[in-house]
């Protein structure tokens, strides 16, 4: 009989106030919640294109509107009557729309 | 041959572009089309990688092991390792990792749309030397997936002309976004090249009696400075050159596809090569195919 009347004394000594154990769990649950906030401020922004150092440099090139400044005709020899592909002529008059073009897609 | 007047045009969409076809005016024509667009349906059904029931994207998921596959696709990537090895690796059937990392890894319009994943740090190319080829199986190195893309539309412009000319009519042209070939007893037709920045814009015009036209751009199938859909194997990022635009003459469309694309990876250093029009980063121009004799009047 002594030897319960113990264990229970030791029991309740142990146990932590409700109180406690409540501000306990907010403290806890709000230190996480802000850690998060934190977390999330002081990590980068969303992952941007990745570029090379070849690309950097060369994006001050790159234009929204890029305008065709000149047109060269490259010397490929005497001109041809009939093969396969030849440079139109530019005509005096306003042309007719070529049939199809081509561009990339 | 028949006077330009006298042409047909017929229209539809395949390979998520707009694909035309040109022939003499009248019914053969109208039967001619329509079995060049089953096969580019049929063709698309084969080597897309937007469709998870295409057999390429089977072949894709069973990368690591040696998978049974059509003569077509077969075909197909012979044809993309034939060109992989000419080029030194410049075209490389194994940058869909890459082109996914870029961004472009859905259809197009959905890419544009802005309904993509985040871009991702490049993706190593070059593994097409590890590709495994049998008789009609093929084995894909682990890891590995293929993008067959602006290869098979220009082997598909090809075949479908085949196709069409089987039907009897006297001459065709195939547009598939700007890759075009011509066969048969054509008239001379006149093609324009876009300007890179306005498609309605005609930078110059060509005529084209026998052969193919292609014209590879970093200006289409963009979606933001230095994010387009053609990657440098040699960086695994979207190709960063001097050429903004290449197009390329070749006697098939297949053929034109890869110079143009060579052309564009490979830029102006070693010299533009004939016959062809490269437009630079500077706004010019280079205009490398012979010019027309002028007939006195």
């Amino acid at each position: 009989m002594t030897t319960v009347t113990t264990t229970d004394t030791r029991r309740r000594r142990s146990r932590w106030p409700a109180q406690r154990i409540r501000a306990i769990a907010w403290v806890t649950g709000a230190a996480t919640f802000l850690g998060s906030v934190a977390a999330l401020a002081a990590s980068p922004p969303p992952a941007a294109p990745t570029r090379s150092e070849g690309a950097d440099a060369a994006e001050g090139v790159v234009v929204q509107r890029r305008v065709i400044r000149r047109i060269v005709i490259v010397d490929t020899g005497a001109p041809v009557a009939n093969g396969p592909v030849s440079v139109v002529q530019p005509p005096s008059a306003p042309a007719p729309p070529a049939i199809t073009s081509t561009g990339g897609s | 041959m028949g006077a330009v007047g006298e042409t047909e045009a017929h229209r539809f969409r395949a390979m998520g572009t707009d694909v035309t076809v040109l022939g003499p005016r009248g019914a053969s024509t109208d039967t001619a089309a329509r079995s060049v667009e089953r096969r580019f349906l049929r063709e698309e059904r084969r080597c897309s990688r937007f469709r998870s029931d295409s057999e390429l994207m089977h072949l894709n998921r069973n990368a690591g092991r040696w998978t049974e596959v059509s003569a077509g696709l077969h075909e197909v990537v012979r044809h993309a390792l034939d060109a992989a090895r000419r080029t030194g690796g410049l075209i490389d059937p194994t940058v869909l990792g890459a082109v996914i990392a870029a961004g472009y890894d859905r259809d197009f319009d959905e890419v544009l749309a802005g309904a993509r994943d985040a871009i991702r740090p490049p993706v190593p190319c070059g593994r097409w030397r590890a590709i495994g080829l049998r008789p009609s199986a093929i084995r894909l190195p682990p890891g590995v997936g293929l993008d067959l893309g602006g290869i098979a539309k220009g082997w598909t412009v090809d075949r479908a002309l085949a196709d069409g000319m089987a039907t009897g009519v006297g001459w065709l042209l195939v547009n598939a976004g700007g890759d075009l070939r011509v066969v048969g007893d054509a008239p001379s037709l006149e093609i324009g090249v876009e300007d890179p920045e306005a498609r309605d814009r005609e930078l110059v015009r060509l005529r084209l009696r026998a052969g193919a036209l292609a014209t590879s751009s970093i200006t289409r199938r963009a979606w933001g400075a230095l994010s387009h859909h053609l990657i440098d194997p040699r960086t695994g990022s979207p190709a960063v050159t001097d050429l903004v635009q290449a197009t390329a003459w070749a006697p098939t469309c297949a053929e034109a596809e890869v110079r143009a694309k060579d052309l564009l990876l490979r830029g102006t250093a070693p010299g533009v090569a004939a016959p062809s029009v490269v437009v630079t980063r500077d706004g010019s121009a280079f205009v490398a195919i012979p010019e027309e004799r002028r007939v006195a009047a």
